[in-house]
């Protein structure tokens, strides 16, 4: 066993020990008490009708909804990391926050506020409305620069989210009441009210994407170095780096349409995983999805206890951890 | 290469024919720098590229490699058209060391060298080989790098760092290798055991170098044949002895210059004496 993967089974068990003590301390909390062993039996089929929905459709579909976004924006801001070769990159500076937000205000805009929708309707216009906001950004950069300088892709970033704020802007403008909390309740992120069917897709999202972007660990990897070493070593940097790009924003827009406009945890899970385990994806992406799941659901709790019986959304939570993580590296990058 | 090991054996890199340039159109953008171009660089040797800054000698070693796609002309490897031939194929036959590499921080000197490797992946899944394994160590030891093996790459000097790329670009295990400005940036010493480290992959190893140097007298005592550039065009190509002349210096650099023999190496060398005159 080398250095790395001594250091890579440490790290994953730690932060995998985190996640489950976190995910069930998420459980246990609630409105109704439960004693940890009467929860564990309740967990294991021991439960009541009543004890039982509030246990597997409430709780538990909240918690592992938390772990699921937490691990697919980790993902997602991991690949971003990797495609523009800066650690201040996210889902969020490629606009799929910024696009899948404008793509779900549309959707709520224009749809009676009686009628109900259809459960993946909202992960498809975010999906769409991320992909045009990245495309664009990605476009935008790539256009003066054919290999794609990161200065060119976080100006152009900025400079598009802004955009898209200002459309989001005058739209919220022309809302009813009850849309417009909504469509708030959406932007600042919460994962709550959601079932069974949501962990579904996104489950299926997280882990199939998971597994193509493990499995392409090594282009990832080369795509850090420049572009000429790349083309070097065999990488096709005009179909990998769009490539990638898709799978990273489909990724980063569904969590974001299912536990509305999280930010931050796409940014924080990579960097922490590659100042444990340094670049080599074959250890950051597996390492960065542990912290990013045990970072959401922790932050769900938190938001949940911090100002019990109210409940704080997760966005903000997560929000009042980033930001200062955020400016953290920002300066280290000076210094 | 054979499990029978790294030795000169294993690398049989004959039958090969050397790299023919054809009315080559090249340059970034819309700006064209070489035009109409022809050039044969032989195989198995150390060809050096000289010029001054701006003769597009960079340029003609970034299009040779695929690096930028020409507007007109062809390069040939092997009979094929290196532009129209599949990228991760041509990556087992070549290998290149741009001239400011970088890697992401904590990068370890044999994760980088590893990458080396990947044009050798087939299936999404597949572990590291034996073999892939074999010439990582093999690298490690040709570049002196063992025991700075498990150290990140962004804590190393810059000659060490230079030989781990290299390790890199030859655990690629091909047959040819472009180095551009390999010794760029490098104090006296390092410049040394860079070019040293290059005549042995040469030598031991039959692998054919190009690469483009700035420094005249380390070009006349490592490379086997010179091309000297300017403005977008050969002047002046052979062995050094041939090539190292005033009339080149006066037409290449414009500089005058006296050509004198090392007497230990019975090579070429230069002492420049003043910019511009003629002869």
């Amino acid at each position: 066993m080398t250095l790395r993967q001594k250091q890579f089974a440490v790290y994953s068990t730690v932060f995998l020990v985190l996640l489950l003590l976190f995910f069930f301390l998420h459980v246990s909390t609630g409105f109704t008490y439960y004693s940890h062993s009467h929860l564990l039996a309740i967990l294991l089929g021991g439960g009541t009708a009543e004890e039982n929905t509030v246990v597997f459709d409430f709780r538990l579909v909240r918690a592992v909804l938390a772990v699921l976004i937490g691990m697919g924006l980790a993902l997602s801001g991991a690949v971003f990391q990797q495609l523009t070769r800066n650690e201040l990159a996210g889902p969020g500076l490629l606009g799929v926050n910024a696009g899948a937000g404008l793509g779900v205000m549309i959707l709520i805009f224009l749809t009676p506020i009686d009628q109900g929708l259809p459960i993946w309707s909202l992960p498809i216009v975010a999906v769409m409305g991320a992909l045009v906001a990245a495309g664009s950004i990605y476009a935008l950069a790539m256009r003066k620069n054919e290999a794609g300088g990161t200065y060119a892709l976080v100006l152009s970033g900025i400079t598009l989210t802004a955009g898209i704020h200002a459309l989001q802007t005058l739209l919220i403008v022309l809302l009813s009441p009850e849309k417009f909390n909504q469509v708030n309740t959406w932007i600042i992120g919460n994962i709550a009210g959601n079932t069974w069917a949501h962990v579904l897709i996104l489950g299926a999202v997280v882990v199939v994407l998971a597994i193509i972007l493990y499995a392409n660990r090594t282009t990832l990897n080369i795509l850090t170095l420049r572009d000429e070493t790349a083309i070097g070593l065999g990488v096709s940097l005009k179909r990998s780096r769009p490539g990638f790009l898709i799978l990273a924003v489909i990724l980063a827009a569904t969590c974001v349409a299912i536990g509305g406009s999280i930010g931050f945890i796409g940014l924080v899970a990579p960097h922490i995983a590659r100042r444990l385990i340094g670049a080599d994806c074959t250890y950051v992406l597996p390492l960065t999805a542990l912290i990013g799941g045990w970072l959401l659901v922790t932050a769900d709790w938190v938001g949940r206890v911090i100002i019990a019986p109210d409940e704080m959304l997760v966005g903000i939570v997560v929000a009042l951890i980033g930001a200062p993580y955020f400016l953290f590296i920002l300066a280290r990058k000076r210094g | 290469m054979s499990q029978s090991g790294m030795n000169e054996s294993s690398m049989d890199y004959s039958k090969k024919t050397d790299i023919q340039i054809e009315g080559l159109r090249t340059g970034y953008d819309k700006t064209v720098i070489i035009d109409n171009l022809n050039l044969t660089i032989p195989r198995g040797k150390v060809t050096a590229l000289i010029g001054s800054n701006g003769c597009g000698k960079s340029t003609l070693l970034k299009t040779i490699c695929r690096i930028i796609t020409p507007m007109s002309g062809t390069v040939y490897l092997d009979g094929q058209d290196i532009h129209k031939e599949n990228t991760k194929v041509l990556a087992k036959k070549i290998a290149i060391l741009p001239q400011h590499p970088t890697a992401p921080e904590g990068l370890t000197i044999r994760e980088l060298i590893a990458y080396g490797r990947a044009p050798y992946k087939n299936g999404v899944f597949t572990r590291m080989k034996r073999e892939d394994r074999d010439i990582i160590n093999w690298a490690l030891k040709v570049t002196h790098l063992e025991d700075l093996a498990d150290r990140p790459i962004h804590r190393l000097s810059g000659g060490q760092r230079q030989r781990a790329w290299i390790a890199m670009a030859i655990a690629q295990d091909t047959e040819i290798l472009f180095l551009d400005e390999p010794t760029s940036f490098l104090d006296i010493a390092h410049q040394l055991e860079v070019l040293q480290l290059v005549a042995e992959l040469n030598k031991t190893y039959g692998k054919t170098i190009i690469m483009v140097l700035h420094e005249l007298n380390q070009a006349a005592r490592f490379a086997d044949h010179i091309i000297a550039m300017k403005d977008g065009s050969v002047r002046f190509e052979g062995s050094p002895e041939a090539v190292f002349t005033a009339e080149m210096l006066a037409d290449v650099f414009g500089i005058t210059a006296m050509i004198m023999k090392d007497p230990l190496t019975r090579l070429p060398f230069c002492i420049p004496q003043n910019v511009g005159g003629s002869l």
